[in-house]
């Protein structure tokens, strides 16, 4: 298939801000994929190479591409850096560069996606010395061959800078659309992807085997499922109420969240947003690989940085020393992390998740209570049907360092992706007037004055809607933020700027910049309050309005463990807000 | 396997390393039965290298089979340059691994040289027809060139039946060089049809610089906008084709 087509179906994604349309754009493509590429081709349109738990990354530096841009335009590098500082933009700079080639070449091959897909797999996978020579090498190898515009988008891909703003809910709506001519089918892609995480996988399996074969798929070990999400539940009664009087508490720790996959030798950990995050915690993956006897394991747990010392709960943060690239060895000892874990899914060839919560619990217990060590601990439960009871395991809970407790339907089974009530979390009460945390992405920025000139000064940001897929804004959050943190974070939003504002996101200021949603941070306020200005839950209280956060501030916590889409939802939002009047209402 | 090469001087290793160095720092050899084969392009696929020294060509000459063997170019060309104009070279492989060198030269000198995976798929050659020739010398061609560089990153080379024009054009000003059968340095000139087409000067003299230093005569050979074709003799080594394609003339 020509490369071309998916360049055109891009250039048309760029001029548009309306979902809908991109996935009419995203259907019309898929219809004109062959069947051997359909996977190839979700991959691309993520803009990665396969599923992020496989962790095939291109990242290649700016440096690198003009290099391969000046052999394969003819132009000088200096031109090529003359062109760079004007546009600000390498996919632009290799697209013009390309217009003005004029050095023709000996032979040409045509572009397909076949052929870009598989040098891009090329560039990622080589490593060490003279990789590099290598990797410019092949970047040219296309480029030769390019038109101006194909160039363009080659080269966003490379520097991950191909920000289409397609979620991979469009996807599954598009992907149904085209291959079952019925978009209810998005249900049934969707629960295929929660089970193994790969919806190029799953598209290509649709497409050969119809949409009744995706029922067949099912989680498997080295594959992480999506996971499991828990609703937020303001106090004791209405736990208890939504657990039917007869719920099970454990504490809800602060830490990572980690999926533990093992089959036959290999051992994989996997985070909550699915990346292989093995190489962080090599202590614990010895540990899984010496005391578990099963031959294959799923299991669900979560990982606590504790005192070198004692055994005690630290505070989050200190994880962070762990996701470093380097001195992993060195931090290892300094900062040392324990693994409570608190689900299985699969045991020995067996897939538990349509089991109920004290099924799973007692094959947890049963498999794993002889091997508890430092590193690995089960985490205790309690089964209770008193509102009492959940107030005093609260308490034990907030003592030992948990942030809250996790309270569970004793008779519900594990939902992959869900985010239901069959799961809560129970934070401590809330004053009247305070909100408890949440957790916002940044969608938009605006320039800083004095300390803060050339920095952002105001940060725009929104929760997550999860009926339009969208990320309506909520509030603007300019304090809590250290020098340190504000340059880091200034940093990270770089990668992700945007020419205008991005098509899932919903908001009326006029902004600096933009940003695809991409960082969350963990932000505090004082209320929530009806807003003529800010999009969240418009029109969910009053006709015209939405909802804001009041006098924000920043905790100094970027969750760089979630995903945009896991951060504060629409009806969390509203429903602390119903709660709010509640308690004034009493008070 | 068998695999031994032996020459009686450095200068035809010579010549064909800094052939290659002037495209590639990775190069694949191809040995069979007949002799040593060398085809790639550059990065960009501007220009494209094709060598074939002949078994004859050699002192001792043992393949039994074909073998393709990947050297580092900067890395092999220092060991060749460690042999002096006298002393014969012997190469083997023995293993898939390592290549072997030794230089004779009153005493022996022995290296090994890690060999680096050899490119599998091969550079196919463009098929062209050329209507001009011209046999210039490697000094004259050298001069030429380097004349029309001092305005011009770029030469237009301009052939009819009685004459040859080299023509740069640069920001700052032209260059416009003539030759005809009179002139020192043109052995010959064919023109079946008259051609007109310019190419980068920088890929030019860097392969006359790189080879011609070891040969007598070079042959260039085009069409109108086509890419050229440059044959360098060298004693001994049966074939260095050197392909050049043009530039967008405006």
């Amino acid at each position: 298939m020509d490369f071309s087509i998916l360049v055109e179906t891009f250039e048309k994604m760029e001029k548009t801000t309306s979902r809908l349309m991109l996935t009419d754009f995203l259907v019309d493509l898929f219809k004109k994929t062959p069947e051997n590429i359909v996977q190839q081709m979700v991959y691309l349109i993520q803009g990665k190479l396969g599923p992020d738990f496989i962790g095939l990354e291109l990242g290649i530096a700016d440096k690198m591409v003009i290099k391969a841009i000046a052999n394969s335009s003819g132009l000088k590098l200096s031109d090529i850096n003359k062109i760079f500082s004007k546009t600000g933009d390498l996919g632009k700079t290799s697209e013009i560069a390309l217009e003005n080639k004029t050095q023709t070449t000996l032979i040409s091959e045509d572009v397909s996606v076949e052929r870009v897909y598989d040098i891009f797999n090329k560039i990622s996978r080589s490593s060490g010395k003279g990789s590099q020579m290598t990797k410019i090498r092949l970047i040219s190898s296309l480029l030769n061959d390019s038109l101006p515009n194909e160039g363009k988008y080659i080269v966003k891909f490379l520097i991950g800078n191909l920000r289409l703003g397609i979620a991979d809910y469009s996807l599954m709506d598009a992907l149904a659309i085209a291959f079952t001519d019925n978009k209810s089918n998005r249900a049934v892609i969707e629960k295929a992807y929660n089970q193994i995480s790969d919806l190029g996988e799953v598209a290509n399996k649709l497409y050969k085997n119809g949409i009744k074969s995706l029922n067949t798929i099912r989680i498997e070990p080295l594959k992480p499922v999506r996971p499991m999400l828990a609703e937020r539940v303001l106090n004791p009664r209405e736990a208890l109420e939504r657990g039917n009087n007869r719920v099970a508490l454990e504490y809800k720790l602060d830490g990572e969240r980690a999926q533990i996959h093992k089959k036959k030798d290999q051992v994989n950990l996997y985070s909550r947003s699915l990346e292989n995050i093995t190489s962080y915690y090599p202590e614990l993956k010895k540990e899984f690989a010496n005391k578990i006897k099963n031959n294959s394991i799923i299991l669900e747990g979560e990982i606590v940085p504790i005192g070198a010392e004692n055994n005690q709960i630290k505070p989050f943060q200190e994880l962070m020393h762990r996701k470093r690239k380097h001195d992993i060895e060195k931090n290892l000892e300094k900062y040392p992390v324990s693994l409570f874990l608190f689900d299985v899914l699969y045991i020995d060839g067996d897939d538990v998740t349509d089991q109920s919560y004290l099924k799973r619990r007692k094959i947890l217990e049963n498999n794993l209570s002889n091997i508890e060590t430092r590193k690995i601990r089960l985490i205790p439960n309690k089964i209770v049907s008193q509102e009492r009871e959940i107030t005093d395991y609260l308490d034990t809970a907030l003592k030992i360092g948990a942030e809250g407790l996790m309270v569970k339907q004793t008779e519900s089974v594990y939902r992959a992706g869900a985010r239901e009530y069959a799961w809560m979390k129970l934070k401590k009460e809330y004053d009247a007037d305070l909100v408890d945390t949440l957790d916002l992405v940044i969608i938009g920025a605006l320039f800083g004055k004095g300390r803060r000139t050339g920095k952002y000064g105001a940060l725009l940001l929104a929760i997550y809607d999860s009926d339009t897929d969208s990320f309506p804004s909520v509030c603007k959050v300019g304090t809590g933020f250290t020098d340190e943190v504000l340059e880091t974070i200034y940093n990270e939003l770089k990668k992700h700027i945007l020419s205008h504002k991005h098509p899932r996101v919903s908001a009326t200021p006029n902004m600096d910049v933009w940003f695809e949603p991409k960082i969350v941070l963990e932000i505090i306020g004082s209320e929530i309050t009806l807003s003529p200005l800010h999009r969240a839950g418009l029109n969910s209280i009053k006709e015209g309005y939405g909802l804001a956060i009041r006098f924000p501030k920043f905790t100094g916590k970027i969750r760089s463990d979630k995903l945009p889409e896991q951060c504060t939802t629409t009806r969390e939002l509203v429903e602390m807000y119903h709660e709010q009047i509640k308690k004034r209402e009493i008070s | 396997m068998v695999f031994q090469l032996r020459t009686k001087s450095p200068d035809e290793w010579k010549a064909v390393t800094s052939a290659i160095s002037t495209l590639v720092d990775e190069a694949t050899f191809e040995a069979t039965v007949d002799g040593v084969s060398f085809r790639g392009m550059d990065p960009s696929h501007v220009a494209l290298i094709d060598i074939f020294w002949p078994n004859s060509a050699f002192d001792r000459y043992e393949c039994d089979k074909l073998i393709k063997f990947g050297v580092r170019i900067d890395e092999f060309s220092k060991l060749i340059k460690r042999a002096e104009k006298k002393d014969s070279i012997e190469i083997d492989i023995t293993d898939d691994s390592m290549l072997q060198m030794k230089i004779f030269n009153g005493y022996k000198k022995e290296y090994k040289m890690r060999l680096i995976e050899s490119i599998s798929s091969s550079t196919p050659l463009p098929k062209l027809t050329f209507n001009s020739k011209i046999i210039l010398s490697t000094t004259a061609f050298d001069r030429i060139l380097s004349d029309v560089q001092v305005l011009s990153e770029y030469v237009t080379i301009e052939t009819r039946p009685k004459n040859i024009r080299f023509l740069g054009k640069g920001d700052s000003g032209e260059a416009d060089i003539l030759l005809d059968s009179e002139s020192e340095g043109l052995e010959e000139l064919i023109c079946n049809e008259e051609s007109k087409s310019t190419y980068s000067i920088d890929y030019l003299l860097k392969i006359i610089k790189a080879v011609g230093g070891s040969g007598g005569a070079i042959s260039a050979e085009y069409s109108s906008k086509m890419p050229l074709r440059l044959e360098f003799k060298v004693a001994n080594i049966g074939r260095i084709h050197f392909y050049l394609a043009p530039r967008v003339q405006d």
